[in-house]
């Protein structure tokens, strides 16, 4: 063979390689991150102390005499769990007024309020249908919380633990007509924390995330008023960019990123990428070292490209609709 | 014959064997029990039309201005379970109708004494309907008019009406060709959509102001439409929202509804599946409208216009002459489809026809939905010149069916027609299309009269072919609709109780028809060997006082209950109903709701979705069949509807 041959023929082994790479992985595409960003300013920070704390607050150890912030915090629950609710969650609170920035304590004031008001729903439900108005400690709470404590301090996870909190709400009273405000909501407070006057506050990955989940699990037959229509790609925007700022950082866990990489295949999915959906839950799968995240990728490559719209719409709404397992539940991201 | 003529031979053969093999094999409905009969003139129900006659200035097209006006409204305006009409009179002085259902199947016109004849001493009478808007538990009447002041005539609940226009404040001065009550904001109070076709002013020439659009009275010869295809300069349409203290309030731009294209029909709808009724407006020479309700989004709701891909607003190219938009699940999905009537006549060219819009779900358009016109594959496209078009079950074999009037003015001789004069005045660029002066006269040439109804009735799928394409039979002849008068609304209506739907048709300027559906009659005397048809009826009544806290809103349903979905199962297949009886050109139908079962005797369940939003089941072995049933919101326990044995 000629070596003008072999050249020919290396050529188009190469460019049949990057066709078929091309049609299984898509376009990965991730935008670009400016250099200087840091893991504080991605709020991907201290993730190891967060998980520390959290494993501390659910140990059956007594805490550390030095750590009071564990002993508190143990001793709120402590109160939830042996009946004394409204005191318990007033504790938290008080916990959370201390120690603002601290997204383990604000995480679990959030889920501990969710587990009460959905269970004081459950109890309550044969009662009417009408207006259940919860007991006062858990009417509207924490969002009321967390409105009160933004008059005295403006930390973007203030922000954040209220956009959360909201779609909290969001579960727990699912017609579409609480959804909707409350969604619409959230992300107003999302971008106001990503367009902070500091340049790098829209790098901020909680906020780009939550705010990419709103877009992505809002149901298709909504229809918003033109002035707050968000693009067909605005949940993907959000998630690549969280994406792309976590690989720049560095940081956190592999289920931290295959969860991103997971709803980045379906914020696709929704827009009919389907390309690109398919090559980022492989990602998710590569990544995930739980069955749980890998058994919803196989359940999503199973899916035929006709059917995928729908499948996902209906997958998205088992999962707002699994309030065992709130969606709005960030531990994920530093355990 | 030559050997060169034989390979072409043989294509022919084998085209004419290929075309007849693929041709959809019709359906033999000869044994089938559906047939109808005019029994307007022995049932005591016959009107014909008076037609309005405006300023002798436009004499020359008179036969196209007064084309409409002819309209009928069906309800149990006295609560006695037996369905009466209210039929509309066009020519000045006339009286409108109340045709009283006495029972036996008989009628009793008691518009005097009811107080509700005298509607055309001023302006001409266009169309009418049934509606509770004080949620008292009676039905009121709202009648819309040419030149005149709409009449919002309230029940006295003794048999008479009482004009209630001045209080209410609904006395819109326009041209109104079509109205339908709905609930746009859910708060559990009707409120009144006004579909308007001419603009309530013009400029007068002789002092360059806006003037009164008086077409007994005009100021000017420039009355008509623009183009034929982009006019923009009808009348506004308006909403009125009901303030629940007896008056209403016009929200139209508020709401985001302030087009003037020449409307002339809206029907509304939950396009979306999102609780909220969407709406879709027919205009003439112009595009028309698809609006979705954002009330999931946003407090108050308003509308959004839905633009489709290619920049046309509505859901893609309606050929610019909607005069009839009715709203229904026709292929089973679960969603709401829709069906315009359009002009179809192939002498003229023009073969446009009806359009069958059906809904899927696609995630890349607004409210998620994306329609496609199927009218020509499953051949429910040709109804001629058409104008009322609804879609119902009329042979209760569980399959949607669709019954379509047609016909525009009806000459002397059909063969001389004003077509060709009319494309003359349109393709001669002297004309201006809005100048009654440039329209050539019309006298008594023919426009599409003398046309057949067309009866689309759904083909059932053959046991060996379950995913057939849906596909529909043209049969109106066959079951005995043989009437060529230039039909207009069309009101369906049980009027003998008997669980096959009715129909009374309002004819322009000619003798109205009853036709009475002689389905289960004729079942039940045919051979023992064939089983009985069957079906289940309802009648919803909601509960304004229950309404839900939802959020920091009250959504509520009327006592009318429109926008109820009720979801029958039967066998494992579900059939939906929306109650969005006043959809239809020129008509409303009943409120109660007739499900056809086939030959089924049973079925599983029966899911109700209030307007409130409160979902409600009832399990089959609660229900009877082959009667109607009277469910009020909130009380699950069904009861058989007052007058509902036939």
């Amino acid at each position: 063979m000629s070596s003008r041959l072999k050249l020919l023929a290396g050529a188009l082994v190469l460019v049949t390689l990057v066709a078929v790479a091309y049609y299984r992985a898509g376009v990965l595409n991730l935008p670009s991150v400016p250099g200087e960003i840091t893991a504080t300013d991605a709020g991907l920070n201290g993730l190891d102390g967060l998980k520390s704390f959290d494993e501390s607050i659910a140990s059956d150890h007594l805490a550390s005499e030095k750590n009071k912030l564990v002993d508190e915090t143990q001793a709120a629950i402590a109160e939830i769990r042996r009946g004394d609710e409204e005191s318990g969650i007033h504790h938290l609170q008080s916990l959370v007024q201390q120690e603002p920035a601290n997204l383990v304590l604000g995480n679990l004031l959030r889920m501990e309020t969710f587990l009460l008001s959905r269970h004081w729903l459950a109890a309550n439900a044969s009662q009417g249908e009408i207006a259940l108005n919860l007991p006062e400690y858990l009417d509207n709470q924490p969002t009321r919380f967390y409105r009160e404590l933004l008059k005295q301090r403006q930390d973007r996870e203030i922000k954040l633990q209220l956009a959360l909190s909201l779609v909290d709400h969001m579960l727990l009273f699912p017609a579409l007509e609480i959804k909707a405000p409350a969604s619409v909501e959230a992300v107003e407070i999302l971008s106001g924390i990503l367009k902070q006057p500091d340049v790098h506050a829209r790098y901020y990955v909680p906020a780009l995330y939550a705010r990419g989940l709103n877009y992505l699990y809002r149901p298709f037959n909504l229809v918003w008023p033109e002035r707050i229509a968000a693009a067909p790609d605005a949940a993907s925007n959000d998630i690549s960019l969280a994406v792309a700022v976590g690989q720049k950082i560095g940081a956190g866990s592999n289920t931290l990123k295959a969860e991103l990489s997971l709803s980045l295949g379906d914020a696709y999915a929704k827009e009919g990428k389907l390309n690109a959906a398919h090559s980022w839950w492989q990602l998710a799968n590569n990544l995930a070292h739980d069955d749980k995240i890998r058994s919803r990728v196989f359940t999503r490559l199973q899916w035929k490209d006709e059917d995928v719209a729908s499948n996902l719409e209906a997958t998205l709404q088992q999962q707002m609709d699994d309030i065992d397992h709130p969606l709005s539940d960030i531990r994920f991201m530093w355990q | 014959m030559k050997l060169s003529l034989i390979p072409y031979l043989a294509m022919t053969i084998l085209l004419w064997a290929g075309s007849w093999y693929l041709k959809p094999h019709e359906v033999d409905f000869s044994q089938e029990a559906l047939r109808f009969s005019d029994v307007s003139r022995t049932s005591g129900c016959s009107n014909t039309h008076s037609k309005v006659s405006l300023s002798p200035q436009f004499d020359n097209i008179m036969p196209w201005l007064s084309s409409v006006g002819a309209a009928v409204c069906a309800g149990d305006f006295d609560n006695d379970g037996l369905i009466d009409f209210y039929v509309t009179n066009s020519g000045r002085n006339t009286s409108n109708r109340l045709f009283h259902n006495i029972g036996s199947g008989k009628f009793e016109d008691i518009a005097v004494k009811a107080g509700v004849a005298d509607c055309n001493r001023d302006g001409a009478s266009m169309d009418a309907i049934f509606f509770d808007y004080d949620n008292d538990g009676d039905e009121d009447l709202y009648v819309v008019k040419w030149g005149a002041p709409n009449i919002l005539f309230e029940n006295q609940g003794d048999g008479t009406f009482k004009d209630v226009t001045a209080r209410a404040g609904v006395g819109y001065w326009g041209y109104a060709n079509g109205v339908i009550a709905f609930d746009y904001d859910r708060d559990g109070l009707l409120d009144i959509l006004v579909a308007n076709y001419f603009p309530d002013s013009v400029v007068n020439p002789a002092t360059g102001r806006l003037a009164r659009n008086d077409l007994w009275n005009p100021v000017t010869s420039r009355i008509m439409h623009t183009t034929f295809t982009h006019a923009v300069n009808g009348g506004r349409n308006v909403l009125y929202k009901n303030m629940g203290n007896g008056t209403f309030k016009d929200v139209t731009l508020e709401v985001g509804l302030g087009h003037t294209g020449w409307s002339l029909d809206v029907g509304s709808g939950d396009l979306n599946n999102d609780g909220w009724p969407d709406l879709y407006v027919a205009n003439d020479f112009g595009a028309d409208e698809l609006y979705f309700n954002t009330g999931a989004s946003e407090f108050p709701p308003r509308f959004r216009i839905v633009i489709d891909p290619s920049g046309h607003p509505g859901i893609g190219n309606d050929w610019w002459k909607g005069m009839n938009v009715d709203i229904a699940d026709v292929d089973g999905n679960g969603r709401l489809d829709i069906y315009v009537t359009n002009i179809l006549a192939r002498r003229y060219k023009t073969d446009e026809g009806n359009m069958l819009w059906l809904n899927f779900p696609d995630q890349s358009m607004i409210g998620g939905c994306k329609f496609m016109n199927v009218s020509s594959q499953v051949r429910t496209n040709d109804g001629g010149w058409g104008w009322g078009g609804k879609f119902c079950d009329f042979n209760n074999d569980g399959l949607m069916d669709i019954f379509t009037v047609n016909g525009f003015t009806t000459g002397k001789d059909s063969t001389a027609t004003y077509w060709y004069q009319l494309q003359e005045m349109v393709t001669q660029t002297k004309n201006n299309a809005a100048d009654t002066k440039d329209w050539p006269v019309m006298g008594d040439r023919d426009l599409s009269g003398y046309e057949p109804s067309r009866l689309f009735l759904q083909v059932p799928q053959r046991a060996d072919n379950k995913t057939a394409p849906m596909t529909f039979v043209e049969r109106a002849t066959a079951c005995g609709i043989t009437d060529l008068y230039n039909g207009r609304g069309i009101a369906l209506a049980d009027y003998d109780n008997d669980g096959a739907v009715d129909m009374y048709i309002a004819n322009q300027g000619t003798p109205n028809c009853l036709y009475h559906n002689e389905l289960l009659t004729k079942s039940q005397t045919l051979s023992s060997d064939r089983p009985a048809i069957h079906w289940i009826g309802f009648f919803l009544v909601g509960e304004p006082s229950r309404a839900r806290r939802v959020g920091d809103r009250l959504l509520a349903s009327s006592r009318d209950a429109i926008g109820a979905r009720v979801e029958v199962w039967s066998h494992g297949v579900r059939q939906l109903r929306e109650l969005d009886y006043c959809d239809g050109f020129a008509s409303e139908s009943e409120r109660r709701i007739v499900v056809g079962l086939g030959n089924s005797t049973s079925i599983d369940r029966v899911e109700i979705t209030w307007p409130s939003g409160r979902k409600e089941q009832l399990q089959g072995s609660e229900l009877v069949i082959d009667q109607y049933h009277s469910i009020v919101e909130g009380n699950t326990t069904p009861h058989l509807a007052k007058g509902a044995q036939p």
